[in-house]
């Protein structure tokens, strides 16, 4: 019961973790968007955010799989 | 039953009795109320884990680099700030590559890219995944390069406060291990009146020339003409210094000699480096501005005016400008650990791992457990005038000889030594100290600077300063010709106390071999005082 309960927990912190990726993720994103828009080169350092936290997303993204499954298995 | 017989024996009263059981209950619940807090505590602190390892390895990486990244974008922000002009191969140039000043290893690229060089495009992309990995290994280098001090989070300027990420009240009361970097300008604007005369002195030396401009980036200031490099101004520590496009080798032994820095690339279009310490070596310097005009055939110009705004700026405004760069390193305990601590001592901070402790310093902080054996601390070296002379090279150590058997020439004029240095006394009074400033010997004697003043034996008054009250005549031995003034001075000192001279005199015989690290602790020629841990993952330089 209680490691049902730390998966839960886990898996609670997991989400909440991604959705706060997300958030930083989108101000580079609007940044390169935007310069897209515009025909100009997106700046270097937001390309770089971009980079990290898409790929921050995906690991998160992928223990919260790793989380799903673990609770299946129980 | 034995402890009711006990709680209702005569010995406690029945007032006593209900005092004590309202003692034990608030106790109780004092306890309880710290063990919860404590568990959110460390609940809060905790590592957050992922379910794999190779998945914590992917994330750690990623954490790492977003926060050289934040660095990187940090410096980008002050950069847009202070300076819009500078071209783009520019940032690269003065912020990325802006290395230890003598590094022999400087990555740095050609210095100063011109509108219409001929760089070549290709080159540039082939480069282009070089540098990338070369802004990530100086971001992180340069975050352990310059001075570590601590700094009150209260004391920071919002600006700095939302940069670092402490704007929220919790951070108030915080302190933290940062060290700081100033720029060109930032370095000018704190430098004292004699150096900005300097500068004043140089530019406008330029200035009479047509056809020349100026940039400023954030470690120096250029001066071309049309694609031409002529010159750069930057400071090597606090002294001010020009490097001209000149041949160090033609002027080897004359006395506008320079220093050679064609193998620096930083360097390699103005290879003769001048350092402006003193007023004559400024006029030098303009004889040579002059002769580097004639060289590349530039006319005098209309005679401009140029106001130059060097007035000083606090931290937060030189943060704000981009003229000074500060990196956090790690949070500051409340308390200090162990050892003296004073934190007016303007030293910067070192990092000293317990392992390089001898037994003596580590029995001196409380460190003799072995649970400190892997620890690191953030410590200040005091060095005292034996560990400093002792440390000091060859022709340091001859001035210092000389002088003394100078001083034991006469009769009745002792030395007494002490931490901060030595002092010359004659029949009880004191009239002469031999001491360090920085790396530099020097003598105060008993002497009017008034009356040497307009002599080349003139020294630094320093009457306001309490502990050369009665020796106010400072002098540096800064080379021979320095030394030889200082002995005439001595012999002024000693006419003007009639001062007998020995018949034969002593000569010095002491022993100035350098010592280690612990060998001056032990002597106490060394004190370290250690202000606070230093986090685990920091490099020791």
């Amino acid at each position: 019961m209680s490691k049902k309960s730390e998966l839960n927990r886990r898996i609670e912190e997991s989400k909440r973790e991604i959705e706060a990726l997300e958030a930083k993720l989108m101000r580079s994103q609007i940044s390169i968007t935007g310069a897209m828009i515009e025909n100009t080169e997106p700046s270097e350092i937001d390309k770089e955010y971009f980079r990290v936290y898409s790929k921050l997303i995906e690991v998160e993204r992928e223990n919260l799989r790793a989380l799903y499954k673990q609770l299946a298995d129980l | 039953m034995c402890t009711f017989e006990l709680l209702g024996s005569p010995s406690f009263s029945s007032g006593q009795l209900g005092l004590i059981i309202i003692i034990a209950a608030v106790l109780f619940c004092v306890l309880a109320v710290n063990a919860v807090l404590l568990f959110l505590f460390f609940k809060r602190k905790k590592k957050r884990r992922l379910v794999t390892a190779e998945l914590q390895r992917r994330r750690e990486r990623l954490l790492e680099e977003l926060y050289s990244l934040g660095l990187k974008s940090e410096e980008d922000f002050a950069h847009e700030e202070s300076d819009d002009e500078i071209e783009s191969e520019d940032v690269v140039d003065e912020e990325l590559y802006d290395d230890d000043f003598d590094s022999k290893t400087d990555s740095d690229t050609d210095d100063e890219p011109e509108a219409g060089d001929d760089v070549e495009t290709e080159s540039d992309e082939t480069d282009a995944a070089a540098e990338e990995s070369a802004i990530e290994t100086a971001d992180r280098s340069e975050a352990y390069a310059g001075n570590t001090e601590i700094l009150a989070v209260r004391d920071m300027s919002p600006l700095m406060r939302e940069k670092f990420g402490f704007s929220g009240r919790e951070y108030d009361r915080k302190r933290f291990y940062v060290r700081t970097r100033r720029g060109f300008e930032g370095l000018l604007r704190t430098s004292s009146a004699e150096i900005k005369a300097r500068y004043r002195g140089v530019m406008n030396e330029f200035m009479r020339f047509a056809k020349l401009g100026t940039k400023r980036s954030f470690r120096q200031e250029r001066i071309y003409a049309g694609r031409k490099t002529l010159a750069l101004l930057l400071f090597r520590g606090k002294t001010l210094c020009i490097a001209l496009a000149l041949d160090p080798k033609q002027y080897e032994n004359t006395k506008y000699r320079g220093i050679d820095k064609s193998d620096k690339k930083r360097f390699v279009k103005t290879p003769m480096l001048v350092k402006l310490s003193s007023a004559r070596k400024l006029k030098y310097a303009v004889e040579l501005i002059d002769k580097l005009a004639e060289i590349n055939g530039i006319t005098l110009g209309d005679l401009r005016q140029v106001k130059y705004d060097l007035r000083a700026k606090s931290r937060n405004d030189l943060y704000a400008c981009g003229q000074l760069k500060i990196f956090v390193i790690g949070e500051a305990p409340e308390l200090d650990v162990g050892g003296e601590t004073d934190e007016s001592m303007p030293r910067s901070l070192k990092i000293l791992a317990v392992s390089d402790m001898s037994a003596a310093m580590r029995q001196k902080f409380g460190l003799t457990d072995r649970v400190f054996d892997g620890r690191k601390y953030f410590v200040r070296y005091g060095y005292g005038f034996e560990a400093k002379l002792r440390m000091s090279g060859d022709d340091v150590k001859s001035r210092y000889i000389s002088i003394i058997n100078e001083i034991l020439c006469y009769k009745k004029l002792s030395i007494r030594g002490s931490y901060r240095g030595l002092r010359l006394c004659y029949k009880r009074k004191t009239v002469g100290q031999l001491l360090f400033k920085g790396k530099t010997l020097c003598v105060a004697l008993a002497l009017d600077p008034e009356i040497f003043a307009d002599t080349k034996y003139r020294g630094k008054d320093m009457r306001h300063v309490k502990r050369f009250a009665g020796t106010p005549m400072f002098v540096k031995l800064s080379s021979e010709r320095r030394l030889g003034y200082a002995k005439y001075l001595i012999n002024r000192l000693a006419e003007n106390f009639l001062m007998e001279m020995n018949a034969v005199p002593a000569v010095y015989g002491g022993d100035l071999q350098e010592l280690g690290m612990h060998e001056m602790f032990d002597a106490g020629m060394l004190k370290i005082s250690v202000v606070g841990e230093a986090p685990q993952d920091i490099e020791i330089e």
